[in-house]
């Protein structure tokens, strides 16, 4: 007991230096202090009331993975081998930039969400999805959506599981096609991944069958070659150009190699890269807390700084709503929901695992966070925002960015940025939007910090190549499920569509749906703002919607199976979400700020047109584009107010009786393990 | 009853109890390493899947490794997300 007051000590004082001082830097020390004491306690007491008042997880009740073993998708695992598959399947780009981008506002509104979030409101969600999926064999949100609420509420989660899939992909490539525009370095590297991973696929699947672990040495020890020979390339004056490329070319290179992706056999591609970076995602992350701790970084950002109110060049908006929808993984991520009521509860060894995977594993995402968190926030302020600031609001050249970003009242001079931009081997950083080179700075001087300064550029390079890598994971998974989902649909309108081996039908429907996100992509590649500015928020708020669906779906179950009474643990995070997306939701399409607004954006570019100062067909692509965002972003807040008032009038018809409270869990079997 | 996968169990490794040799415990320790690793990256282990066979259904043919490794591969990227962002 007296090991928990220390903890609660230490977390407050934590909090208590990150709250407190201002105008002066504090090292990153405190934060990691206010993150870890937080989770410990959250762990410990919330996620232990969770575990035994409101869902009284039982450990002599078999699990599916027992009853159902088969000894391939069924079966018991170990819970920290569980723990590092469920980590892998979970984190990726988003916990990084997310935190990244809401460091504008300062590094305190963003890590307050994080660790708050997390603790009360991300890791119930996960929690409860894994719990309420592991109770019913391991089904998957939509059904229990459909099976707990009824088959409308079922159909509409499926629908806007399969919008916000298409919109998660754009800002994600986006964000890949900005780290590698005329950087011949990344390129070089990203591109040599490719034939890496169909390497590793031939080996796994046709030389040596199921020798994972040689491949995988071997694939990352080939990466490494890889990352150290774009040095070379960048160097080199014939071999430099052949990978220099601007934004749209890799845009439709992405835009193809996602076809591909999905086309071709999984062992090919897909498998082989899964594996790579899922070694990389754990084995950069472990790095990234080791760097942390070995350097304990001053945080140069201040705690709040003026762009609060809104008129950030980041991104536009206030704190609230817009810091809670920037920050989507590593506080709370609907997108977890589907991987919590997918292969992990088919795998728990028993009941009381839930608690460590679902909950625990959360809180590692979170931590993700915080030290991304860090790593920007160990950046000079002026270096910060002339990475991420858009070329529009920048001014043209390097002279220009300075005088900018001195009038927000930050210092950085031409030359400064030069000198950082040679050091990490890069032409130019300026206007580097989308996170992760900002992000890859930070870490690059965190892990010269920790091991050395020779290799800056090294590290910068290894951190984008990671970044890169994990997006170019999700766009590949992401296409291939989002074409299963178009075959099934498809399939109900004329048979042969649905077979999901059948080529014709394999190459329409991947076709269409990397037509869908390409879309997206090309027209922020092309967007004067940066694109980010548009398709992030976007993306936030379709993912946070999500987190409704599943709190929502969460609040049925607990309610229908007679625990009513603590219905709150679910009910609060989902009204939070469901009042930071809607109002951020109803600005982004209603706001008359054109920076913020789609509709007044495209007012204002008509105006723009008419005047004169825009091209006609370019006013028009832009006036279109803002117009199908406002839609987007319409439609999701629809489907999703219609899942929560069916599940409203679910709750009140069992509530009052007319409605029996039963739900379709699996019967009780004991289990054989003898606990 | 089975065994809990990621760990190499004594049925599998005669001589086990001895701890005898040092090559034998690195041996065991490399082993036990490998399949923890495949375990995370979400592979199930041939060796305890025939074992699975052997005590569930002694009848059913015994797939290849390569077979195995075909229905693997289907089963987990035939539908449903497996990747987050």
């Amino acid at each position: 007991m007296l090991g928990w007051v220390m903890i609660a000590v230490a977390g407050a004082a934590g909090w208590a230096m990150l709250a407190l001082s201002r105008g002066e830097t504090i090292s990153a020390a405190w934060l990691v202090l206010a993150a870890v004491s937080t989770y410990l306690i959250g762990y410990r007491f919330y996620s232990r009331f969770l575990a035994t008042r409101v869902f009284a997880l039982d450990p002599r009740r078999a699990t599916p993975a027992e009853r159902l073993n088969n000894g391939r998708d069924y079966m018991p695992t170990g819970r920290w081998v569980l723990f590092g598959h469920h980590f892998a399947a979970i984190a990726g780009a988003g916990p990084l930039v997310g935190p990244v981008l809401a460091a504008q506002f300062g590094y305190l509104p963003g890590t307050i969400w994080i660790i708050v979030g997390v603790v009360l409101a991300g890791a119930v969600q996960d929690f409860v999805i894994l719990f309420a999926s592991m109770r019913r064999d391991g089904k998957s949100l939509g059904q229990m959506a459909k099976e707990e609420i009824g088959p409308f509420t079922g159909i509409l989660a499926m629908i806007a599981v399969l919008l916000i899939m298409l919109i998660l992909l754009a800002p994600l490539a986006l964000i890949v096609v900005n780290a590698l525009r005329s950087s011949p370095w990344g390129a070089f590297t990203l591109a040599c991944t490719i034939p890496i991973a169909v390497l590793m696929g031939f080996w796994m699947k046709v030389w040596r069958p199921g020798r994972t672990m040689e491949a995988s040495v071997g694939g990352v020890l080939l990466l490494m070659a890889a990352l150290v020979g774009g040095r070379y390339v960048a160097e080199n004056p014939t071999l430099a150009p052949l990978f220099t490329f601007s934004g749209t070319t890799l845009a439709y290179a992405l835009i193809v190699y996602g076809f591909f992706a999905s086309v071709l056999p999984c062992w090919m591609l897909l498998l082989p890269r899964d594996y790579l970076s899922t070694f990389m995602k754990i084995g950069a992350i472990l790095l990234l807390a080791l760097g942390i701790l070995i350097v304990l970084p001053p945080l140069r950002m201040p705690a709040l700084t003026r762009f609060t109110d809104g008129t950030g060049p980041v991104f536009a908006g206030g704190v609230f709503p817009f810091a809670f929808i920037t920050i989507a993984c590593g506080a709370i991520s609907g997108f977890h929901a589907l991987v919590a009521s997918g292969t992990t509860p088919k795998l728990l060894k028993t009941e009381a695992d839930a608690r460590l995977i679902g909950y625990g594993g959360m809180l590692m995402e979170s931590f993700v966070a915080v030290m991304a968190m860090c790593a920007a926030s160990v950046l000079d302020p002026g270096v910060y925002f002339a990475i991420n600031t858009p070329l529009a609001t920048l001014g043209g050249d390097a002279a220009h960015a300075a005088e900018t970003i001195r009038q927000w009242g930050f210092t950085v001079t031409p030359e400064q940025m030069a000198a950082l931009a040679r050091s990490v081997g890069e032409e130019s950083l300026l206007s580097r939007v989308g996170g992760a080179p900002s992000l890859a700075v930070g870490m690059a001087q965190i892990f010269s910090g920790a091991f050395g300064p020779s290799l800056i550029a090294l590290w910068y390079h290894f951190a984008i190549m990671f970044e890169a890598l994990f997006i170019l994971t999700t766009l590949d998974a992401g296409t291939r499920v989002g074409r299963f989902m178009l075959q099934e649909l498809l399939g109900h309108v004329w048979e042969p569509l649905g077979r999901t081996s059948w080529y014709p039908s394999i190459i329409l429907t991947s076709a269409l749906i990397v037509t869908g996100w390409g879309y997206f992509l090309v027209q922020g590649v092309l967007d004067p703002l940066g694109g980010i500015n548009s398709l992030w928020p976007l993306f936030g708020i379709a993912n946070q919607l999500l987190a409704g669906v599943a709190l929502s779906v969460g609040t049925t179950i607990i309610i229908k199976s007679g625990k009513a009474r603590y219905a709150w643990v679910t009910i609060l995070p989902l009204a939070w979400v469901l009042l930071v997306t809607l109002t951020a939701g109803w600005l982004k399409i209603t706001s008359p700020d054109p920076r913020l607004g789609f509709l007044a954006h495209a007012q204002d570019t008509a105006a723009k047109v008419a005047s004169g100062a825009i091209d006609p067909t370019r006013g028009a692509r832009l006036i279109f584009n803002d117009r199908l965002d406002a839609t987007l972003a319409g439609l999701f807040m629809t489907a999703v107010v219609l899942v929560v008032l069916s599940s409203v009038r679910e709750w009140a018809l069992v509530l009052r009786g007319r409605k029996p409270a039963v739900t379709r869990e699996t019967v009780f079997t004991e289990t054989a393990y003898g606990a | 009853m089975a065994r809990e996968y990621g760990q190499a169990g004594p049925a599998a490794h005669p001589g086990f109890e001895k701890r005898g040799s040092l090559w034998l415990r690195t041996s065991l320790t490399l082993q036990s390493c490998l399949t923890t690793f495949r375990r995370v990256v979400g592979m199930p282990d041939y060796s305890a899947y025939l074992e699975h066979l052997s005590q569930r259904h002694p009848d059913w043919p015994v797939p290849s490794e390569q077979e195995f490794f075909q229905v693997y591969v289907e089963t987990r990227y035939g539908g449903g997300v497996s990747r987050c962002c």
